[in-house]
């Protein structure tokens, strides 16, 4: 049987993936990685779905599974860090090259180059 | 040009669809790690067992990581000219909500960070509450006052220095033939001083995130005239 919200997550993956490829601006590309990580996360809630109740000791036994509950904090740490990191790098390229734009970013560097 | 990209992210997003709907999800045994943090750790909470006690190394790299990013958000940061600020509301009401608003919010962090081991919540969860408090702090007071507060204090110097402490707790607390920090007590579940060290790396680990939340947004706020 198929596992409706695992095909949801994944389409809201594709979405984010659509907007990284297709969209220029560096900032857009950005929110598409946010959306990415957003649908990698509801796709580890779908999987830990055990039971109704949270992972919580004191509980009855129809918990959710932990595991992907803790490794899911590991990657929204480090996706906040990157997006934090590369946001940075993106002011930093626009003052330095005048846009956000990564087709017109990589003919202005080109042409530096030379 | 723009074509090949088009057709191959709708191949592979269709590929990815498609594989997706063949995926069966079987409910399965997840009680080990359950029985495990009863016996072994003693918090309540066994999301915040499995990753301060069972899995502390994959926390440890974690928070390096955050660390380095915030260390190259500075350095790539001062390249760029600092301007604007953000000022006070002119209304004294507005800004009376702002600050209690704040203070509300930093307080439910600290408590989200201090509990974290007893209910939902933590340490990275409860340092980034505590963070956007001082968000809506910076709002009420304006922002000159609060970035002199990160200039005086040297919050990057207290930043680092918890690296320090969890490293040190990484490395005397694990002893052969058990899982890390045998010296502190299991507790009793559900207790406040109960989880082993769960309640020194929550509180180590929620100020590093909330500090390190907090000079991400000093060193963005600085310069919000840039972007």
């Amino acid at each position: 049987m198929m596992e409706p919200n695992l095909f949801l997550s994944m389409i809201v993956f594709g979405i984010g993936i659509v907007i990284m490829v297709l969209k220029r601006d560096l900032v857009i590309k950005l929110i598409g990685l946010g959306i990415v990580e957003t649908a990698v996360t509801l796709s580890f809630v779908v999987v830990s779905h055990n039971g109704p109740l949270p992972p919580i000791l004191t509980l009855p036994i129809d918990r959710v599974d932990p595991l992907p509950q803790a490794m899911i904090i590991t990657s929204i740490v480090v996706g906040f860090a990157v997006l934090a990191l590369s946001l940075v790098f993106v002011v930093y390229l626009s003052i330095v090259y005048h846009t956000t734009d990564s087709y017109k970013l990589q003919k202005r560097i080109k042409r530096d180059e030379q | 040009m723009k074509k090949i990209p088009l057709f191959t992210t709708i191949i592979s997003v269709v590929v990815v669809l498609v594989l997706s709907a063949f995926v069966v999800i079987v409910p399965h045994n997840a009680n080990h790690y359950p029985l495990v943090t009863e016996l072994y750790d003693g918090s309540a909470n066994i999301v915040s067992a499995i990753y301060l006690d069972f899995r502390l190394y994959d926390t440890l790299f974690e928070v390096l990581i955050f660390s380095i990013a915030i260390v190259g958000v500075s350095m790539y940061a001062s390249r760029v000219k600092e301007s604007g600020k953000i000022l006070a509301d002119n209304s004294s009401l507005i800004n009376f909500d702002l600050l209690f608003l704040s203070v509300v919010i930093i307080l439910f962090g600290l408590y989200t960070v201090l509990t974290g081991h007893l209910q939902p919540g933590g340490a990275f969860s409860g340092g980034a509450i505590t963070a956007s408090g001082i968000v809506v702090l910076t709002m009420a007071l304006g922002s000159e006052k609060i970035h002199k507060v990160v200039e005086r204090s040297k919050l990057e110097w207290f930043e680092n220095g918890v690296i320090m402490i969890i490293l040190s707790y990484v490395m005397f607390a694990d002893i052969p033939g058990g899982f890390f920090s045998p010296g502190f007590s299991i507790g009793n579940v559900g207790d406040f001083l109960s989880g082993r060290g769960a309640l020194l790396l929550n509180g180590t680990i929620g100020f590093k995130v909330f500090v390190g939340g907090w000079l991400i947004f000093y060193e963005f706020s600085k310069r919000k005239e840039s972007l």
